[in-house]
């Protein structure tokens, strides 16, 4: 066989590589990422400094509404972006209003809570002053729509462990879901989480609104902070690293994403020998 | 993320995402009962969470406990899908269904056209920097590629073309963004196991 010949075979063989040595390169990648994450440098792109810069501008006692769109699935990506936005919240001294779209999202937000609190007195033993958690409600649209007229009753008047939302002194303040009560919202999109709270929140109360995406959803939200529908939008384990640069607190999500850089370019090789095998095997 | 808490928490969720990924190797019985048990846990916590968090302020505080009748009608009117498991009950069981397609519908109408329209405008702005040049063409061949109902000359076939690689490109895009997405739970995941259970 000529050279030309074997290397033609040798390519052909890549496209009949068993799929279980594939998972296992891969597992063998992504140990090896999160072992040894490359020390490759964070810079912020200009919609996670856009929404960096609207956090920063918050003041003290100013609420904020975040909106929690995800579920156990999409906790490994957005969970960092949820710790690093509630960093900078906690810092500005923010008044954290949390509600969610799934029945685990008041558990996950309540858990972030503590977790990123326990390094700030005022809200490690401030829930009820400092924040509180409204809990899941079914029918997004529909309770969304009901808490820009009267945030309390569209949440039954209690927060998610139903406490009655008039004994809470956070909750004094906050009447309607608009930028009278609300300086900022932040979604924390899993699926189609900023479409509601675009839709029927932002576009109608005028609150300025910030996106925290999964990576795959990011593109699709992109064009509606071209046209300033949303005001900025953070996305996936990149955004949360490039927001925990901002912040100066590297943490998961730096680690995170530059184990990811190594597993994209190991899906790269992947690809270029499965089109390869197929080419050569004709 | 790791599991703070009780050790045995710990254990529990390495066990069974070791449980998990056993399927890379081939379908086997464990795998099966965990996933058996995820089904199971993600539809009792729903309906349990559902339960203490909705229904019950409305049944037990609301309409029992400050004797606000009005919840009833709502309350029958959706249980009426359940009709449908008596036999004759069809119909009955279609009319909340309706209420709440055509409550959708109009919702959608009265506030979705300002979001499309939006976009549209957005879309159509004066090509004056490279994006939105690039998007504008990609814009108008897509729109060329999905015009199935006129004849296309030649300029028209070619606009197609152009069209279906800015489609391709869109879709590879997302693609991508999927793979990376499903990555980045897989180090998630490893990092929990090798940092949060093994401690390494």
């Amino acid at each position: 066989m000529s050279a030309g010949g074997r290397w033609r075979d040798l390519l052909a063989r890549l496209g009949f590589i068993d799929r279980r040595v594939v998972h296992l390169a891969t597992l063998a990648v992504a140990i090896a990422a999160v072992l040894w994450p490359p020390a490759l440098p964070v810079r912020p792109r200009p919609d996670t400094i856009a929404a960096f810069r609207l956090g920063q501008g918050l003041r003290p006692g100013d609420a904020v509404f975040i909106w929690i769109d995800y579920g156990f699935g999409a906790q490994e990506e957005l969970d960092p972006l949820l710790r690093a936005l509630l960093l900078q919240l906690m810092r500005q001294g923010a008044l954290l209003c949390i509600a969610s779209r799934s029945p685990e999202g008041a558990g996950i937000a309540d858990a972030a809570v503590r977790q990123v609190g326990a390094a700030f007195p005022a809200y490690a033993q401030g829930y009820g002053r400092t924040w509180l958690d409204l809990g899941y409600r079914p029918a997004a649209d529909v309770a969304l729509r009901a808490a820009t007229a009267d945030l309390p009753a569209a949440y039954n008047g209690v927060d998610e462990t139903g406490r009655a939302l008039s004994s809470l002194p956070a909750a004094a303040g906050l009447r309607a879901l608009g930028p009278a009560d609300f300086r900022l919202a932040y979604v924390l999109d899993w699926g189609d989480g900023y479409a509601p709270m675009m839709t029927y929140v932002s576009q109608v109360t005028g609150l300025r609104l910030v996106v925290g995406a999964i990576a795959m959803e990011a593109p699709v939200i992109e064009p509606y902070v071209q046209t300033g529908q949303i005001a900025a939008v953070i996305a996936g384990t990149r955004g949360a690293a490039e927001y925990e640069s901002l912040l100066d607190a590297p943490g998961i999500a730096t680690a995170l994403h530059r184990g990811s850089v190594l597993a994209a370019l190991f899906v790269c090789a992947l690809l270029l020998a499965g089109n390869l095998g197929a080419l050569a095997g004709g | 993320m790791a599991v703070a808490g009780h050790p045995f928490a710990t254990w529990t969720a390495a066990v069974l995402s070791l449980a998990v990924f056993s399927y890379l190797y081939r379908d086997n019985a464990l795998w099966r009962a965990v996933e058996h048990l995820y089904v199971g846990l993600a539809a009792g916590y729903g309906l349990g969470y559902g339960w203490h968090a909705f229904l019950r302020p409305i049944i037990v505080t609301d309409l029992i406990g400050r004797h606000q009748y009005g919840y009833a009608v709502p309350l029958l009117f959706g249980g009426l899908v359940f009709a449908r498991q008596v036999r004759g009950g069809e119909d009955l069981a279609r009319l909340p269904l309706g209420l709440w397609v055509g409550y959708g519908a109009g919702y959608a109408l009265a506030y979705l056209p300002r979001t499309l329209l939006l976009q549209v405008r957005g879309s159509l702005l004066a090509p004056d920097t490279l994006s939105r040049a690039v998007l504008l063409l990609a814009l108008l061949s897509g729109l060329c590629y999905f015009l199935f109902t006129l004849g296309q000359g030649r300029a028209g076939r070619r606009a197609a073309a152009l069209g279906r690689w800015a489609v391709l490109l869109a879709l590879g895009a997302s693609f991508g963004g999927a793979v990376l997405y499903r990555y980045t739970i897989l180090l998630g995941r490893l990092s929990f196991l090798l940092h949060g259970w093994l401690g390494l």
